[in-house]
């Protein structure tokens, strides 16, 4: 009982004596009118370029850029928000809203770091996992389950603990953590990909094997990998910053949204503003990177 | 013959994410009597479906009927309200579905689907009391088993005492439409709407079914309506057949006369397309269904009619009577001498 | 019964791997953990001294075999900052720990799967919309930050409820039973006490369940959608199946054994959350003991509470899986 309803999509009528005739619409603009249809993608995809452009332009859009470091100005501190200070400042009488800003960069700075090492070690190790199978797959997916046998946040926590917090070791433990999810989502895809007609074609000209892994396999993955890529950056960030809050991830005087909620927690409830706005400023991002994977996976799921 | 449900001049459409008006159902009309047979027959695509969920009422919710009636007895069905129309389903009309392993749910047993189905049917709500009350029960629930056997007896089913407590995924296609056959069945209906219950099963498994259905209504002198692409198999079992074309009935008449001499173009590309056991040369219709939003004012099937004429596109041809209690809409009907 | 052999021999293997991978990073990588105990002002000979009571100057083939027999005979090591065993510690706070995890986890069920239900049930009205606002909200909002806005609020400001901890300093606890305040207060029918430990758990246990509350909505929504467009659905509403009984039963129980598989992901963040949840309302549990030991690098301790919470998270897991074959009659039957 399926097939009674037309496609959405279905070609658009010519002239009426020529009959219908359907029209090429190229892929991309049908996906960005589809994104384009729906509000809350939009919404989203505007949160993501705002951080993007903070976090490349922040030192130059901050109004007191200064303030991001380990300066005073014990003139002014703990006044609540006003014109001159939107965000309020801090103990230490530090423009917040220059420091929420300037801080974008941080958080983004470990998300990308994170997203490109573990996409870089995950990716390939899923797909060789998946390709070849055997012993080598078993072991490989093995080593994936140990590393999935702890959760993410308390594995990242150990890591940053025993090496020293600082921003590499943030890097690199939360990227520890995170690559098994991208192995386990390219073992998945491959495993399925795999089977698919066009491989074995491959396989009969007699391509060889690393090649077709990456050259029929990894195109196959992208719609996929970037929609996790999109959804991950906000969890990413999220760690992050709890890391920073709990004092084990980027370290003071550095503007971490994580580190400020802190470092706001003692002036609770009296002065607000110093943990709210970088909360919010988390909060607000993770929601932009949410809601444009989840259009994108809409867009990119419905296509295939 | 007075007929039982009676579908008049049925709009049914949607509308699209760009606010455009759809039309799916272009003024359907078709009737069937007490006891009788009739095959809906026609590409898939051409609104089969979409008229068996408006009878039914389960159609989705974007797709609405903005025109017509659908009676049955004397009451419009478009004008109940939910709790009536709940009445009905399963004792008036009743559905055979198209995909017999898709259509039980897979983590309950049959005798567990039968049983909610024989105590709750066509109530609108049950509360947990109501739920529980026949569970409780050690003779309802052994009334309930007899009765779900029964049924299972009925269609054919071997072990009937053994195939309760299997899960759906245990049967096979052939079982799993036996059994919802019988689910059909349970409710004592007046009409079966089956749809392609055989297609998506083997050649000898659908033979099977199909005789299975034909037995069952006429014994219980049920109606219904059979819904196929395949005209040989609507030949077989229909008393009455519509022909269906892009949300249009294009003929109508009795099976025998409409196929032994069809009087719409389609309806002779749709017989010359089955395939024969002779040696003749296999002929499709050339061409495809057309967008529902791009057929305008004329004849769906003029793109596709070797014997279109500037008139087909004027306006659309009114099902009119063409002799031997038959009718057809085409503006040549009279004047084709066509071969099936 | 052999499903769940299996699954033990499997679990074994990666709790096995996972102590080598935590044994590996904490012995391997740099930073000297009995110099850090000891303070800058430890001599050169304490620092001997220690390491070789700790066993730290042996090969690491030795250490990590002292390990391992010491975990079977339920000997965790001493903690290098307040010089007691480990296994004491853990086994002080894990009540504490398992009884906000549990009240909070069934918070987070009680709440998401109705509201999941529902949203998907009046898809694109205004309760859906509202459901997935909270469901976005949930996912997406920093525990700790939500942790500290509720505290300020309703704690700090308007004073509904206690701030920190489990308990008053000046309220005798239940005699232990169970472990659980709640349930040994209640054995000893002292309501007042009931109330007085339920409104310390409150705030906690609400702000962990937030997220996993917000993942079941969403993913059961997902679902529910998923399976309401199949053919058994419209089979059975063309049959006369009540639309009530239909959902809640039918629908349901397909959809939930789907989202049971992704289940298990649930528990990973709710650990992690327990960890900051715990820290921020001083709850006497295993996450805050093992954030404590993590700031003070008390490598042992840290060793301990990683293998427990990656025992317990496996735990939950298997516990997820068996209830899935048992939901779910295509597994148990050995088919797809």
């Amino acid at each position: 009982m399926t097939n009674d309803i037309p496609a959405r999509d279905s070609p658009i009528a010519g002239g009426v004596e020529d009959g219908p005739v359907s029209v090429e619409v190229p892929a991309w603009r049908i996906a960005v009118a589809t994104l384009g249809k729906s509000p809350l993608s939009m919404v989203g995809l505007g949160i993501v370029l705002l951080i993007l452009v903070l976090a490349i332009f922040g030192p130059w859009i901050a109004p007191f850029p200064d303030d991001a470091g380990a300066t005073v100005n014990f003139a002014e501190r703990l006044q609540p928000p006003s014109w001159k200070h939107w965000f309020g400042t801090d103990i230490v009488g530090r423009d917040v809203l220059s420091r929420v800003i300037v801080g974008a960069r941080i958080s983004m700075m470990i998300a990308a770091f994170v997203i490109v090492l573990a996409v870089l070690i995950g990716v390939p190790i899923g797909i060789i996992a998946a390709y070849w199978g055997g012993w080598l797959g078993n072991i490989l997916m093995r080593i994936n389950e140990v590393f999935l046998a702890i959760p993410s946040l308390v594995f990242v926590l150990a890591v940053a603990a025993l090496l020293g917090p600082s921003l590499p070791v943030v890097i690199a433990a939360i990227a520890l953590a995170w690559w098994t999810w991208f192995a386990r989502l390219a073992y998945g895809e491959a495993l399925h990909i795999k089977e698919e007609q066009f491989v074995e074609a491959a396989q009969v000209s007699g391509a060889g094997g690393l090649r077709i892994a990456f050259t029929e396999i990894l195109p196959n993955l992208t719609s996929v990998l970037v929609v996790k890529i999109t959804l991950d950056i906000g969890y990413v960030i999220l760690l992050g910053a709890a890391l920073g809050f709990l004092g084990l991830g980027v370290q003071p005087p550095d503007p971490e949204w994580g580190i400020m909620v802190a470092e706001g927690r003692d002036q609770l409830p009296n002065a607000w503003w110093l943990t709210t706005f970088p909360g919010l400023a988390i909060f607000v991002t993770v929601i932009g990177f949410n809601l444009l994977g989840d259009g994108l996976n809409d867009l990119l799921g419905a296509r295939q | 013959m007075s007929s039982l449900l009676a579908v008049d001049n049925l709009e049914i459409g949607y509308r699209d994410t760009d606010g455009v008006d759809v039309t799916l159902l272009r003024g359907i009309s078709l009737s069937v009597a007490r006891g009788e047979i009739i095959a809906l027959v026609g590409e898939s695509g051409c609104g089969k479906s979409v008229t068996a969920k408006a009878i039914l009422g389960v159609l989705p919710d974007n797709l609405k009927a903005h025109r017509g009636t659908i009676r049955y007895e004397d009451r419009n069905l478009l004008e109940l309200d939910e709790a009536a129309y709940q009445a009905m389903r399963g004792r008036a009309f009743t559905l055979v579905p198209q995909h017999p392993l898709s259509s039980l749910n897979p983590v309950f047993t049959v005798g567990e689907q039968f049983f909610d189905l024989i105590a709750f049917q066509g109530r609108t709500h049950v509360g947990i009391i109501d739920y529980w009350r026949p569970r409780l029960s050690a003779s309802r629930r052994r009334a309930i088993r007899t009765r779900t056997i029964d049924a299972l007896r009925e269609v054919s089913l071997p072990s009937p005492e053994e195939l309760v407590d299997r899960y759906p995924l245990q049967l096979s296609g052939g079982q799993s439409q036996r059994v919802l056959i019988a689910m059909a069945l349970v409710g004592d209906p007046q009409i079966v709407i089956a749809d392609e219950p055989g297609t998506a099963l083997d050649v000898t498994i659908e033979a099977q079914i199909n005789d299975l259905l034909l037995e069952r209504v006429q014994a219980r002198q049920t109606s219904m309506i059979y819904i196929t692409h395949d005209l040989g198999i609507a030949s077989q079992l229909a008393d009455r057949v519509y022909v269906m074309y892009a949300g249009r009935v294009v003929e109508e008449g009795p099976t025998a006369t409409v196929f032994a001499t069809p009087r719409h173009p389609y309806t002779a590309g749709l017989l010359r397309a089955v395939p024969k056991v002779t040696d003749e040369p296999f002929e499709g219709i050339p061409g495809t269904l057309p967008d529902p939003k791009a057929i305008g004012q004329g004849c769906a099937f003029r793109w596709r009619c070797p014997f279109a004429i500037n008139a087909c596109a004027e306006s659309v041809p009114p099902l009119s009577d063409v002799g031997d209690g038959r009718r057809a809409a085409c503006v040549r009907a009279t004047e084709l001498e066509l071969v099936a | 019964m052999r499903f769940i052999f299996r699954r033990m021999i499997e679990l074994a293997v990666v709790m096995f791997g996972l102590s080598v991978l935590i044994f590996v990073i904490s012995r391997v990588l740099p930073g000297d953990p009995v110099r850090f105990a000891l303070g800058p002002q430890a001599t050169e000979e304490q620092i001997a001294q220690l390491s070789r009571e700790m066993g730290l100057d042996q090969p690491l083939v030795v250490q990590y075999w002292r390990l391992i027999k010491g975990l079977f005979q339920g000997d965790l090591g001493v903690s290098l900052t307040t010089f007691r065993p480990i296994a004491g510690d853990l086994a002080t706070f894990l009540p504490a720990s398992l009884e906000l995890a549990l009240f909070s986890m069934s918070l987070a069920i009680l709440v998401g799967v109705p509201l999941g239900v529902m949203t998907a049930v009046h898809r694109n009205s205004s309760r859906d919309y509202i459901g997935r606002a909270v469901a976005f909200s949930g996912v997406a909002i920093p525990v700790f930050w939500f942790a500290l806005l509720v505290q300020a609020l309703l704690s700090f400001q308007w004073r509904i409820f206690p701030p920190l901890g489990r308990i008053d300093a000046d309220v005798r606890p239940p005699p232990h039973v169970t472990g659980s305040f709640l349930i040994d207060s209640l054995l000893v029918f002292d309501i007042g006490l009931f109330f007085h430990v339920l409104s310390f758990l409150i705030l906690p246990a609400v702000v962990l369940a937030a997220s996993p509350m917000a993942m079941i909505l969403r993913l059961l929504r997902a679902s529910m959608i998923d399976e309401m467009g199949k053919d058994y659905v419209l089979t059975a509403r063309a049959n006369g199946m009540p639309r009530n009984l239909l959902i809640h039963k039918y629908v349901l129980r397909n959809a939930f054994s789907a989202t049971l598989t992704i289940i298990g992901l649930l528990f990973g963040f709710f650990i992690g959350g327990a960890f900051i949840v715990e820290t921020v309302f001083s709850w006497p549990g295993i996450g805050r003991y093992g954030v404590r030991a993590l700031q003070f690098k008390d490598f042992n301790a840290i060793i301990a509470v990683t293998l427990l919470v990656g025992l317990a998270y496996a735990a939950a897991n298997t516990v997820v899986a068996v209830l899935y074959g048992w939901l779910d009659p295509r597994l148990r039957l050995g088919r797809r």
